[in-house]
């Protein structure tokens, strides 16, 4: 009696304790899944609901090839909007598949950016021997549709992705020109070219002027020719014009950074994931002659960098305007199925510290440029472009 | 040794018979999380988890989660292939009630929008002042222009700033100088919620009943149509002519309510749902049997289309103006749990003709359009200055 009462007792106390264990591990592990279906409670509910009302009651049909993947698609974009950053996107199974092979078509040659007014996508930069320069497209054009399809139809995004194609291929644009009031129908053939991206003369003698419209793979080689070629034909002293640059390859920067830099970290990208920044060093060697930096409002991104650190180890002096302060960066990541997000995924850090997204980056000297001047600016001459002028002054303090 | 591998057999079993129980248990109460049942909404859930994820890791921008749910949805609705489709959220749900209703907040001016987004010395010219707003008992009247507000002139404003400062909380005083002809008044006018007036009515040319249907609206319409039938009828009317030009529609109940004051028993609406046909009969209980003529025109959509095509087929009432808009397709609206909602296209619609019109319009039997100066000048035309009204009367005079 008093052995079975034992028994019982410790079958007893083993169903309770087991049941104790059994119940604290499954908690524990259902609780981070629970966790993360939780905080979608809210969306989950609410699809399933309008998902059922839209199948039981909506007259038209969802295509079953790819309507379903079109309503996964619109809610995750609009998802993304969320983050409530403008550079931050989702990218369809079509637009993550043109954003890797884009390498293989063409572009016009054009920098852009969307017009609210019109809906359109407004010509800001046309570049040198682009495809865009030989035909009669201008500076300020808007583009309202590509081959007949207008661009408030499509979105912004996938029209610009629409201005590249095939070599030797033929777009049409329907153009809305402001400055005459005009509506143009404009053909631009997308023959293959060698983006310049700097051009470069010397100044009185002694001045050597590059300008530099974007930093990508071909800006180095560039620029380290025409800088010997310039010290060659004399120049004592260099103006180094970044005005109306954005966006470009960070490696492209830093390759020149490195040039004109003494040993010396140019600049950090603080990657959210990681705990630790990447750091870019320059090597000891670096150019001795004297730099100014030129940069203005639309000076951004990469460009940014280019005369923030320069500013920062002081082997520059930057004038002009204070930068777009565009100092964050994306990433495309996939999510596994085809689809992407373009994501804001790490920081510049100047060699001060300072990090100047929002901010932007203050030159050493002030100098602006009149919003008349700015509008013909490709067409300014030396004399007129004021902020030149005050590059040259200061260029000329130390060159004498 | 038997007796012991009996107490470890019947332990083990104890064992796992309890964690089993102890499982099911846990997995039913939280189960439910793990299942949908849609595949649509399971996958778009699987990429929600994972963006959340890589956003939480690697995003330099917080997700506003509340903000993106909404979004995703707003998105998710959008993406149907349904103009009339929309995702509202809860503030949005309920001003779209109160449209429904006909209740409006404000002076209940209606402005044309002006050409320049800057206003011009002649201010801003009002299209129609909403019967019954503050600004009807305030004694504005259409074709005023507002040329300041609160004593600061708006010339040079942009049209939004300008519409902001008229625009405020209900219950506020305003002060709205206008431009009437060569003299400039002040009025003072209380901005509040309003119920507008939706019929105007008055005899013509002796003994034509005109009546004037600007909207139809849930609350309003129906009482104000039969107070303006009675009283015509009691005028000794000889004919209607029912106006729903600019009439954008409204309450599909409304409008077959106020038929049914109109026509014989007959078939009156056919509303084809997606498993389903329906026939809504009239009730046979008219208020009249006079002869009709129906003003229309491009802006004359849904309720009114049908009001329109029902009477042309049971009363042969001719249309007189121009082509209608063409929707002859109904939404309803589902709320949610949470006071957001949504409406989509649940049911196409055709009146005993079974003539279907959406996408195409209802083509007038007398076509007569009006100049555009005409149109800025609707709401004051009269019997003597507005040539669809006109050519009405000529209609109805071949009908009597």
């Amino acid at each position: 009696m008093r052995k079975k009462g034992v028994r019982l007792g410790t079958l007893f106390f083993l169903i309770v304790a087991t049941a104790f264990v059994t119940a604290v591990v499954t908690y524990y592990y259902l609780s981070a899944v629970i966790d993360d279906l939780g905080r979608n409670q809210q969306l989950y509910t609410k699809l399933n609901n309008v998902n059922k009302m839209i199948s039981s009651s909506y007259i038209g049909t969802i295509d079953p090839l790819d309507g379903y993947d079109a309503i996964v698609d619109g809610a995750v974009a609009g998802y993304i909007n969320g983050l409530g950053d403008p550079y931050s996107y989702y990218l369809d199974e079509k637009n993550y598949t043109l954003s890797y092979l884009s390498e293989d078509s063409v572009d016009i040659g054009v920098k852009t950016d969307y017009d609210y007014n019109s809906k359109g996508i407004r010509v800001t930069f046309i570049k040198n021997g682009s495809p865009a320069q030989n035909s009669e497209l201008q500076v300020g054009d808007v583009i309202v549709a590509i081959d007949g399809t207008t661009v408030d139809e499509r979105g912004y995004r996938s029209s610009v992705q629409r201005l590249s194609g095939a070599v030797d291929s033929e777009t049409v644009l329907s153009v809305y020109r402001a400055t005459t009031d005009e509506n143009l129908s404009i053909t631009v053939r997308r023959t293959a070219y060698t983006p310049n991206t700097i051009s470069y003369k010397l100044i009185e003698n002694d001045i050597g002027y590059i300008l530099i419209d974007e930093f990508d793979s071909t800006t180095y080689k560039s620029f380290s020719s025409a800088f010997t070629e310039l010290i060659e034909k004399g120049a004592r002293g260099f103006v180094l014009d970044v005005r109306f640059c954005y966006s470009g390859d960070l490696d492209s920067a830093v390759s020149i950074l490195d040039m004109l830099t003494p040993s010396a970290i140019l600049v950090s990208v603080n990657e959210k994931s990681s705990s630790s920044p990447t750091l870019y060093r320059s090597d000891e060697k670096s150019t001795t002659v004297p730099i100014v930096v030129i940069q203005n409002a639309e000076t951004s991104g990469v460009a940014e960098v280019f005369s923030g650190s320069l500013r920062d180890t002081g082997s520059a002096v930057v004038i002009g305007e204070i930068s777009a302060g565009l100092g964050i960066g994306q990433r495309d990541i996939s999510l596994g199925d085809g689809t992407a997000i373009h994501l804001s995924t790490y920081e510049y850090v100047l060699p001060s510290g300072e990090k100047f997204n929002g901010a932007g980056v203050t030159p050493n000297f002030i100098s602006e440029l009149s919003e008349e001047k700015k509008e013909i600016f490709s067409e300014l001459s030396d004399e007129d472009d004021d902020q030149l002028q005050f590059a040259i002054a200061k260029l000329r303090e130390q060159i004498g | 040794m038997n007796k012991n591998r009996g107490i470890i057999v019947s332990v083990i079993v104890t064992f796992i018979v309890t964690v089993a129980l102890c499982f099911s248990v846990m997995f039913m109460f939280t189960g439910d999380l793990f299942l949908s049942g849609d595949e649509t909404t399971d996958t778009l859930l699987e990429k929600i988890n994972q963006i959340n994820y890589l956003i939480d890791g690697k995003s330099i921008y917080e997700l506003d989660k509340e903000t993106a749910i909404e979004n995703a949805l707003y998105s998710y609705v959008a993406t149907l292939d349904d103009d009339y489709a929309t995702y509202f959220d809860k503030d949005y749900y309920e001003d779209y009630l109160d449209e429904v209703r006909g209740a409006y907040s404000g002076i209940g001016a209606q402005i044309l929008a002006p050409a320049s987004d800057i206003i011009g010395e002649n201010g801003l010219f009002i299209y129609r002042v909403i019967g019954n707003s503050p600004a009807e008992k305030a004694g504005i009247q259409s074709t005023d222009s507002i040329i300041a507000v609160d004593g600061n002139s708006i010339s040079g404003m942009t049209y939004n700033d300008a519409v902001n400062s008229i625009l405020g909380d209900p219950g506020t005083s305003v002060t709205v100088t206008v431009k009437r002809g060569e003299t400039s008044i002040d009025f003072t006018v209380t901005r509040e919620s309003f119920l507008a007036r939706d019929v105007d009515y008055k005899m013509i040319d002796g003994d034509i009943g005109f009546i004037r249907i600007h909207e139809f609206s849930s609350e309003t319409a129906y009482s104000q149509f039969i107070e303006a039938l009675d009283s015509l009828i009691a005028e000794g009317a000889t004919g209607f002519i029912f106006d729903v030009r600019n009439n954008p529609g409204g309450d599909y109940e409304t409008v077959v309510n106020i038929l049914n004051l109109l026509v014989d028993r007959d078939e009156l609406v056919i509303l084809k749902y997606k498993d389903r046909e329906e026939i809504e009969y009239s009730t046979g209980n008219r208020k009249t049997d006079l002869p009709c003529v129906v003003l229309i025109n491009e802006s004359s959509a849904s309720a009114a289309e049908l009001f329109s095509s029902a009477l042309r087929d049971l009363n042969s009432a001719p249309l007189v103006g121009t082509t209608s808009y063409g929707k002859g397709v109904g939404q309803e609206y589902y709320e949610l749990s949470d006071g957001s909602g949504l409406k989509f296209t649940t049911f196409h619609y055709m009146t005993k003709s079974r003539l279907d019109y959406d996408g195409i319009g209802l083509i007038p039997d007398y076509e007569t359009e009006l100049t555009e100066e005409q149109k800025n000048y609707f709401y004051v035309l009269d019997e003597t200055s507005d040539p669809q009204l006109i050519k009405a009367l000529e209609v109805m005079d071949t009908l009597r």
